[in-house]
């Protein structure tokens, strides 16, 4: 009955398995359309609208919330609230990541996707850089005021001037932000999302500066009215691009040789040089362009720390990058790409190179000091689509890529005709430690087989068969321990329960069974079922019962093992003893 | 009930909840599935086995879980290979 009711339950788990399994199995996980393309050779025309559907299914959300997102963040910043900002930029830069992580999952690779990423990591940086000067800008203020207070006209022109340089850099970030909205709200209109927010970030945005430049050009106008400085300042030209060089030259009037001393440069408030002004009192800067912003910066001399020069501009104009990439070389497994990254007339130095195969990011690497680049990198075997691309972040330089070369990885390795491999084998580490995996695991297996055994601490079993000399180790009825004696109501002429005729080694197993039950019950032993008639009465802790146990253990094994019939008096013995052992531990009950 | 049936239930129901969970979350992987059934017995295996007797049927189940470590062995190597190669 217990089996059939096992048996019935075991085999309705496995058909309830088999149904969940089954449910699945029109789509099935293990092998899909979209794991199908990973397959080498393998096309499947008919599985790809059901891809792109299911795709857009799971894109679509998360850009309306990257869209939606610079609305509240912007907000936040025209309300000087810089911690929730803060909260809205972190969550802004997760969100975009998630869409980084769906991209590789989904395999996706060129497109109008790749503009709106694009796109978004810029809004990215320019909403980063808008809070900072945002706050810097409230900063600024209130410095503004306390040196004022203070009587420190040196500082108070140090933070107009920042506020100057500032109030440029927001002017810039507006028009980078204002250059991402073709791209942003074409991609919302295609896949019809409400673009309303991001439309009202943008309103935001521009309040903001305005604000700003209002706020700095009265400050401007308040400082005009101080007089000429004693400390003038020219640029020349006022428009540069990546590799040229602007002269910054100046000249010191009204001021003594003996107090002279270094004049501070100051690009967008950052130093650039200290200077020492000539004998007569002119100096001069050749400032290289190659990793600033594009935009507006600001110029400015110090002189002692008090005396300032008055603030003067010039404009970065991107250029475009030029980006060369030699054909592939394929070896092994390994691809191997040169080539070199220039602008204008000169190299482009420490750029950020990124290798693409079939538009999926393979390597990545950085120019050198000639502009010159090397990747190095393994595909798996099958034809690719290589080119290099350079995103031109951190240069005034506009983004390009290189012609795209096709390269085709073989899955085997080519053999010379004297037997010998022309390219290096597998890599001899990967394989030691791969052999050294499995030998491991075979170790491990052989020793769960031969050598594991419980650990059990067992006292000396030495009860003697008959014939055989005593142990000393074995209790013997004169130690000290009170014996239990069997009960005067217990007779030798109480037959054995249910005694099968020819049938000794039945009952007594049963006799024995039931006693082992009794004795682990009272004694609390762990695996009763898997005692002996040694190890029972070895372990019987209750030294009164344990003299009965160990007589009843020689007549079993006599029986069980030596395979001899009990005599009489074996058999009164044994009876009376099972009998004394039950009536002990269990009363008259049993 | 005895052990055998026992034994042979639990791992069932195990098995069960492996593949239960798979299928909810839609990964379906068989080396996964086997790491876990393996352990699935050798935790029922150790428990069935009594510390001085061991079941006949429990025996060749011992040489099942030494071919299973084997193989956990020979997974294991080909995923460090994977890393490795990348």
């Amino acid at each position: 009955m217990r089996r059939g009711i096992v048996l019935g339950g075991g085999m309705a788990l496995g058909i309830l398995c088999l149904v969940l399994v089954g449910l699945h199995a029109g789509e099935p996980l293990l092998y899909s359309p979209a794991s199908d393309a990973r397959a080498d050779d393998h096309v499947n025309p008919l599985a790809l609208p059901a891809i792109t559907g299911d795709r857009a299914s799971r894109v679509v959300p998360l850009i309306a919330d990257i869209m939606d997102r610079p609305g509240p963040l912007v907000l936040n910043i025209r309300s000087k609230d810089f911690a929730s900002a803060a909260r809205d930029l972190q969550e802004y830069r997760n969100t975009l990541a998630n869409l980084d992580t769906l991209v590789i999952q989904l395999d996706l690779t060129e497109g109008e996707l790749a503009d709106f990423r694009r796109a978004s990591r810029e809004n990215y940086r320019v909403l980063a850089e808008l809070l900072n000067g945002t706050e810097r800008w409230t900063e600024l203020e209130t410095l503004e005021v306390r040196f004022r207070e203070s009587g420190d006209s040196g500082m108070v022109t140090s933070i107009r001037y920042e506020g100057e340089t500032l109030k440029r850099k927001l002017q810039d970030l507006y028009r980078d932000y204002l250059e991402q909205d073709e791209v942003i709200l074409s991609t919302g209109e295609k896949f019809e999302i409400d673009t309303t927010k991001y439309r009202a970030s943008i309103g935001e945005f521009r309040e903001i500066v305005s604000s700003i430049s209002r706020q700095q050009e009265e400050k401007a106008g308040e400082s005009q009215s101080t007089g000429d400085s004693p400390l003038a300042l020219w640029v020349s030209p006022d428009r540069a691009s990546f590799g040229q060089t602007i002269l910054m030259e100046g000249q010191l009037l009204q001021v003594n040789d003996s107090s002279r001393g270094g004049i501070g440069l100051f690009v967008d408030s950052a130093r650039i040089a200290t200077l020492q002004p000539g004998p007569e009192g002119s100096f001069s800067h050749a400032y290289r362009v190659e990793r600033d912003r594009p935009g507006s910066h600001t110029v400015f001399a110090v002189y002692d720390g008090s005396l300032f020069s008055s603030i003067e501009t010039f404009t970065i104009d991107p250029i475009p990058s030029e980006l060369l990439l030699s054909p592939p070389r394929v070896q092994g497994g390994r691809v191997r790409c040169d080539g070199i990254l220039s602008a204008g007339s000169g190299p482009v130095r420490g750029a950020d190179i990124g290798i693409f195969a079939d538009g999926k990011r393979a390597g990545t690497c950085q120019t050198g000091e000639d502009g010159s680049f090397r990747a190095e990198f393994r595909l798996a075997p099958g034809t690719y689509r290589l080119r290099a691309g350079f995103e031109g972040e951190g240069f005034p330089l506009l983004r390009s890529e290189s012609d795209i070369h096709e390269v085709t990885v073989l899955p085997v390795p080519p053999v010379a005709d004297d037997g010998e491999e022309s390219r290096p084998g597998p890599d001899p580490v990967a394989l030691l430690i791969g052999a050294g995996l499995v030998c491991l695991s075979g170790a491990g297996a052989f020793y769960y087989l031969r050598y594991r055994r419980h650990r059990i601490y067992l006292p000396d079993l030495s009860i003697a068969l008959p014939g055989e000399p005593q142990d000393e180790s074995f209790p013997s009825p004169d130690e000290k321990t009170p014996s239990l004696q069997i009960p005067a109501g217990i007779s030798p002429e109480i037959p054995l329960p249910a005694p099968a005729s020819g049938h000794h080694e039945m009952s007594l197993s049963h006799l024995f069974r039931r006693l082992r039950f009794a004795v682990s019950k009272d004694a609390f032993f762990r695996y009763p079922l898997s005692l002996t008639p040694r190890e029972l009465c070895t372990l019987c802790r209750d030294a009164r019962i344990r003299d009965l146990v160990c007589s009843f253990a020689r007549g079993y094994e006599k029986v069980m093992y030596a395979g001899q019939r009990p005599a009489p008096d074996e058999e009164d013995r044994m009876r009376q003893a099972y009998h004394a052992i039950l009536h002990f531990l269990e009363g008259t009950s049993h | 009930m005895q052990k055998k049936h026992l034994s042979v239930t639990v791992l069932a129901a195990w098995s069960f909840v492996v593949i239960a969970f798979m299928v909810l979350a839609r990964t379906l992987n068989l080396e996964i599935f086997f790491v876990l059934w393996l352990i699935g017995v050798l935790v029922v295996v150790e428990l069935a086995s009594g510390h001085f007797v061991t079941p006949r049927h429990l025996q060749v189940q011992k040489l099942v879980i030494a071919a299973g470590v084997i193989l956990f062995g020979a997974i294991v190597a080909r995923k460090v290979l994977e890393i490795l190669a990348r």
